[in-house]
């Protein structure tokens, strides 16, 4: 009787466990269900994404506002479009809204920050982003410094 | 006759309509005023070097041929960013002179620093979208690696194409001024205070 008692307390410990890890690497991968309000969707123009993916989050003075719900490759203009989904309970973006993709701690997810501009007119749905700041690449800052030491 | 003049009318309309909507799409329009003000910068620089201008004179020289090229206004709400929106119509009108300001310094500083570097320009921009252009230009010096120099442009019909941010080495202009506006509303404490405080210094001690 005590065994059986003990071996349930342990299962449901085990599967409560099981539960929470679960739940963390939703939270985490930013996949977790989303409540079903109202969102728009914009896109950005970066000229590199370096290491962005579908899911990232989009935050707003570091409040998540909308996820990066497509990426594509525009050959016209050797670019990258980001497509973000924005709720709708943040429709006051301006129309100069910039965006940009940005780094949680040094070694952390890639995220799109955006910063609302000063035009009185609002980023509304379908709208391009053209002012972004693209990610820093490493390899690229490396082989800047490099040649810039070896000029001197 | 009344309806020969409403026909005119309607031919003229569709005529500056078509115009505007070819001036917007049409890659060379966004390189032109570009090329112009540069060719005019090294005319200048060569009279400044020939004794013929003073450095005051060149500067001033600089800025009446470079302010035209960029959407003052637009710029100044650019960099204010959300304060923007809590900032008075004096305050936003007194910022737009400030930055003006600013920006003829930088000018007059890049003079004194100059050192023969070329600005290569390309023969067409790449059009984003109908009135939204970008120019991808090269600052080329000797024994240094060329600075790649992106123009950002957007075209109104009364004023054509006008410059509304430069990316200098994948570094955004208007974001790192925008980051810094905020910075120094946070010092000063309100926008009124960024404002009067806005120098090419303070930008820089930032």
């Amino acid at each position: 009787m005590y065994h059986r008692s003990l071996e349930l307390t342990v299962g449901v410990f085990v599967l409560l466990g099981a539960l929470a890890l679960g739940f963390l690497a939703l939270e985490v991968s930013g996949l977790a269900p989303q409540q079903a309000d109202g969102s728009y969707r914009v896109s950005a123009r970066f000229e590199n994404i370096a290491g962005l993916t579908a899911r990232a989050k989009v935050s707003a003075a570091g409040v998540t506002v909308g996820r990066v719900v497509g990426i594509r490759y525009d050959s016209g203009t050797a670019a990258a479009f980001v497509d973000l989904e924005i709720s709708d309970r943040y429709r006051d973006f301006s129309k100069d809204t910039t965006a940009a993709i940005l780094t949680a701690g040094l070694l952390g997810e890639k995220y799109i920050g955006l910063s609302t501009g000063g035009d009185p007119d609002p980023l509304s749905d379908g709208d391009v982003i053209f002012d972004t700041q693209s990610a820093v690449v490493l390899e690229e800052l490396i082989g800047k410094f490099l040649l810039n030491m070896s000029a001197n | 006759m009344r309806k020969y003049c409403a026909l005119m009318a309607c031919a003229l309309f569709v005529s500056v309509q078509a115009w505007a909507a070819s001036a917007e799409t049409d890659p060379r329009g966004p390189v032109e005023p570009l090329m112009a003000a540069r060719d005019v910068f090294y005319v200048d620089v060569q009279r400044f070097q020939g004794g013929e201008l003073t450095e005051t004179q060149l500067v001033d020289r600089i800025a009446e041929q470079f302010a035209p090229l960029v959407d003052q206004d637009k710029m100044a709400l650019r960099v204010m960013g959300r304060h923007a929106r809590s900032a008075t119509a004096e305050e936003r009108a007194q910022f737009t002179v400030q930055m003006q300001a600013s920006l003829v310094d930088a000018y007059a500083r890049g003079l004194a620093g100059y050192g023969g570097e070329i600005l290569t320009l390309p023969e067409s921009a790449t059009i984003l979208a109908p009135g939204r252009a970008v120019v991808e230009a090269r600052l080329e010096a000797p024994r240094r690696e060329p600075l790649t120099i992106q123009f950002a442009l957007s075209y109104e019909t009364a004023q054509g194409w006008k410059v509304e941010n430069v990316v200098v080495a994948g570094i955004n202009l208007g974001i790192s001024l925008r980051n810094q506006f905020d910075d120094l509303v946070k010092q000063t404490g309100s926008v009124a205070g960024a404002v009067d405080s806005w120098t090419l210094d303070a930008v820089r001690s930032q």
